[in-house]
């Protein structure tokens, strides 16, 4: 029989076990809230109607855009994202490729591919980046730019595309990624319905390893065959269907990824742009948006609609997903430790309260809570401090409610938007959303921990992010 | 507690699970309603082909008695499109017969929002007598602000729009803000520039109906007295007073070249922006000076305006901006010589 425990042995490890389980739960309790107002958001909102139908009623009042493109060792796919961002259906618009410094052949792909000859372009010098070294066009297309300049990071690389646009509206894209061809008519929608309102606007991001590419569009959509990817698919829905979704319907949203994002280009220049050196530079950008439009006392929207989408190719390997998920969590504590004056504070309404509370119970809080917990509820729960309950609550929080999330994830986007096409892939996607949490999230929560751990270490190297380049059938 | 916590996750998971196993039940069934669905399609695009060649009603109705209405609703959008004239009108007198519109008058009473919407974009291709009914409908009693703007706009092509106070109100007036509304100003029959004009002078109205107004009065060449620009031009709303500039320049008014100059040194820069840009359209020469000084504006975009501008006013204006470009001062120099090297070999 073990030995019973001292009472100041039982009296901290209850306390340890409840902090984990209360913050469990109040991770748990803020995305059945998400669930339930995203379910409500798509409830709500319009049917998606055609593209052709949408080119019909806003062709003749749809502003001009500027898509900027960051690209930094994007050789294996640049030429065939900026094929596809030209043929995108939209009727005003500029492609803005800023070639940040990479140390392959972006560049000449790009001169290559296009016949681009360096031109003089006066630009505004709004925000501040690392030198031009030249700005090239193209004779094939007067839609395209490609802008030349010395490595400074994504961030920096937006804000040379910043200063270079002409266009009141300007979309971010991944140099890696692949537009549907209506996302841009789509995005700008909620600008031609609320001009003066609408400051951002944020769209899917899906991932495309596994679907078919032809001539830069997804032809065939077809569900990654690799496991990692497969679990992307469903953390994504989550993100991008529940979070995001959710948040937008209160106008409390805190993220429109970098990977496809749309924004009033005055007020980012009002904000300084991207800040340089950034992680997680497009947190940061809405942050401060939110900031100056609360502070100047304006009547502003922040939204995330569905309908664009944009296709990414999801890292395949441990290697490169793990500096991903670190890199993403230094972002989002940078995010919070940089303007963690706004939380809580009156002045900054739900903002302050629900947006910077959600990162602070989420991402600052919530993976060490979590990490601890795998270690310690078991430990306890086999030394005989606590009684099987703790452990079993613990493994309710982090296994069972894990798969709520996740599945009822599963069923807002087949409820209501049906994106994917065969009946097969949602139950291929319904026993991932499920197998997703042996093993993945842990795995998830470690990187995270290792973010934490550069961020508290100051290490803010980007890392390499390996491309394989996407499935194509090019002709 | 703890047992709560636990119980509670377990039913939660084990709902979720079977909801998404009925959803998989579900999209199998749908799948092969979408099958039988693409298969009417095709027979109805392949009849209406026929149809719009030889005329043959009756092998059409044939083919749509076999298809749901839905499905010819959605084929007809696409292929109404598509044709014109004499063969437009021919698809158009068989869908009559296929009981098309009474289709879409229940979508416009029953369906959501796009299919409303859809709806009203559709049943405007048929005549008159069979779409104004429908539309007015809409327009008076639709619940979505979109449906009511698309069926003002349709009505408007059709020429039975209300008179624009009517309108207004139909559509709703506070909050509204759609960039649509500004096609549909410019898609009202001549006989409402007064009430268009009427609208640019209402202080309480907001200052984007207000410019979208003087937006479709200047498209609309002739339609009201310059007057109505120049009045506007001193307008205290932003919005305002840079629409009427940006109308004084597209309409070439020469006689309000003092007025464009006096509002360079406006506190909006869009204001300043708009003026410069207008008095460049102007092309008058004598307006170099003045231009000259906003290439040192604080802003990017009135700077750039003011270089073109100096471009358009001829050969005058272009020996100034050489001139500034080798002589000015910073600020000045850069953008002269930025907009001098535009589009040139690097």
């Amino acid at each position: 029989m073990i030995e019973p425990w001292s009472p100041a042995i039982v009296w901290a490890a209850t306390i340890i076990a409840w902090a984990v389980i209360a913050l469990g739960l109040a991770q748990t309790t803020v995305y059945l809230a998400q669930l339930l107002l995203a379910a409500y958001a798509l409830s709500k909102r319009p049917p998606v109607a055609r593209s052709a139908l949408l080119w019909r009623r806003y062709g003749e009042v749809a502003p001009p855009i500027a898509l900027i493109v960051p690209a930094y060792n994007e050789e294996v796919n640049i030429v065939e994202s900026v094929h596809s961002m030209l043929a995108l259906e939209y009727p005003n618009f500029e492609v803005i490729v800023v070639n940040d410094g990479s140390k392959d052949a972006t560049l000449e792909r790009l001169v290559e591919a296009f016949g681009l000859r360096r031109v003089n372009r006066p630009y505004e010098e709004a925000l501040a980046h690392q030198p031009i070294r030249g700005i090239y066009s193209s004779p094939m297309t007067e839609r395209l730019f490609v802008v030349d300049k010395s490595n400074g990071g994504k961030a920096d690389a937006q804000n040379a595309g910043i200063n270079i646009c002409r266009a009141p509206i300007f979309c971010v894209i991944d140099g890696d990624s692949i537009l549907e061809p209506d996302a841009l008519m789509r995005a700008a929608q909620p600008f031609i319905d609320d001009p003066v309102r609408v400051i951002a606007v944020g769209g899917t991001i899906r991932v495309a390893n596994g679907s078919t590419i032809e001539n830069g569009r997804v032809t065939q959509i077809h569900l990654p065959r690799r496991l990692l990817p497969l679990f992307q698919v469903v953390e994504y829905l989550r993100a991008f269907l529940m979070a995001r979704l959710a948040w937008s319907r209160i106008n409390t949203l805190m993220l429109v990824s970098g990977a496809f994002g749309v924004f009033r280009r005055a007020e980012v220049v009002a904000v300084g742009g991207f800040t340089k050196g950034s992680l997680g530079e497009d947190l940061d950008l809405i942050i401060k948006l939110h900031r100056l439009m609360i502070d100047a006392g304006r009547d502003y929207r922040i939204e995330f609609i569905p309908e664009p989408v944009c296709w990414t190719e999801a890292p395949e390997s441990l290697a490169v997903l793990s500096r991903q998920r670190s890199r993403w969590q230094r972002g989002a504590l940078e995010g919070f430790f940089r303007y963690r004056s706004m939380l809580f504070r009156p002045r900054y309404g739900r903002i302050g309260f629900l947006g910077m509370g959600h990162i602070l119970i989420v991402d600052v809080l919530g993976p060490i809570a979590e990490v601890l917990g795998y270690v310690l509820m078991p430990l306890f729960w086999l030394l005989g401090i606590l009684s099987w309950h703790y452990f079993l609550a613990f493994t309710a929080l982090v296994f069972t409610y894990g798969i709520v999330i996740s599945v009822c994830s599963l069923i807002l986007e087949e409820a209501e938007l049906q994106r994917f096409p065969r009946a097969r892939d949602l139950a291929i996607l319904t026993i991932a959303a499920i197998v997703e949490n042996f093993g993945y999230r842990q795995l998830n929560n470690i990187w995270r921990i290792k973010g934490y751990w550069q961020f508290l270490r100051q290490d803010n190297n980007w890392g390499e992010m390996t491309r394989t380049g996407i499935a194509r059938k090019d002709g | 507690m703890l047992v709560l916590i636990w119980t509670l996750s377990l039913i939660l998971s084990a709902i979720s699970i079977l909801v998404m196993v009925i959803l998989v039940l579900r999209r199998v069934v749908a799948a092969r309603r979408e099958e039988r669905d693409a298969e009417s399609r095709r027979r109805i695009m392949t009849a209406m082909i026929c149809l719009a060649h030889d005329k043959d009603v009756d092998a059409f109705l044939a083919v749509a008695a076999q298809a749901s209405t839905s499905v010819t609703a959605d084929a007809s959008s696409e292929f109404l499109g598509l044709v014109r004239g004499e063969e437009r009108e021919a698809v158009l007198q068989a869908l009559l017969r296929a009981g098309q519109p009474d289709f879409l008058e229940r979508e416009l009473k029953r369906g959501d929002e796009v299919r409303r919407l859809h709806a009203v974009e559709l049943i405007a291709a048929y005549a008159p007598d069979v779409a104004i009914g429908p539309l007015r409908g809409r327009l008076e009693g639709d619940r979505s602000r979109e449906v009511r703007i698309a069926a003002a706009i349709e009505l408007a092509k059709i020429g039975t729009v209300p008179p624009l106070g009517e309108l207004l109100d139909r559509i709703g007036y506070r909050g509204q803000r759609s960039r649509r509304l500004a096609e549909l100003f410019g898609l009202l029959p001549e006989q409402s520039a007064a009430e268009l004009r009427d609208l640019t002078r209402q202080r309480d109205a907001p200052g984007f109906l207000r410019a979208s107004a003087l937006e479709a009065l200047w498209r609309r060449d002739g339609l009201v007295e310059p007057s109505i620009f120049v009045e506007a031009a001193e307008d205290s709303v932003p919005e305002v007073a840079a629409a009427s500039l940006r109308a004084l320049g597209r309409i070439g008014q020469r006689t309000s070249l003092p007025l464009l100059l006096s509002k360079l040194y406006h506190p909006d820069w869009e204001v300043r922006m708009e003026a410069v840009e207008a008095v460049g359209r102007l092309g008058d020469p004598d307006a170099a000076k003045a231009v000259t000084d906003l290439l040192d504006d604080e802003q990017w975009t009135v700077r750039y305006k003011a270089a073109q501008s100096l471009l358009r006013l001829g050969p005058v204006g272009e020996a100034t901006l050489r001139t500034v470009a080798l002589e000015g001062t910073a600020r000045k120099q850069r953008t002269a010589s930025l907009v001098l090297s535009e589009g040139m070999p690097a």
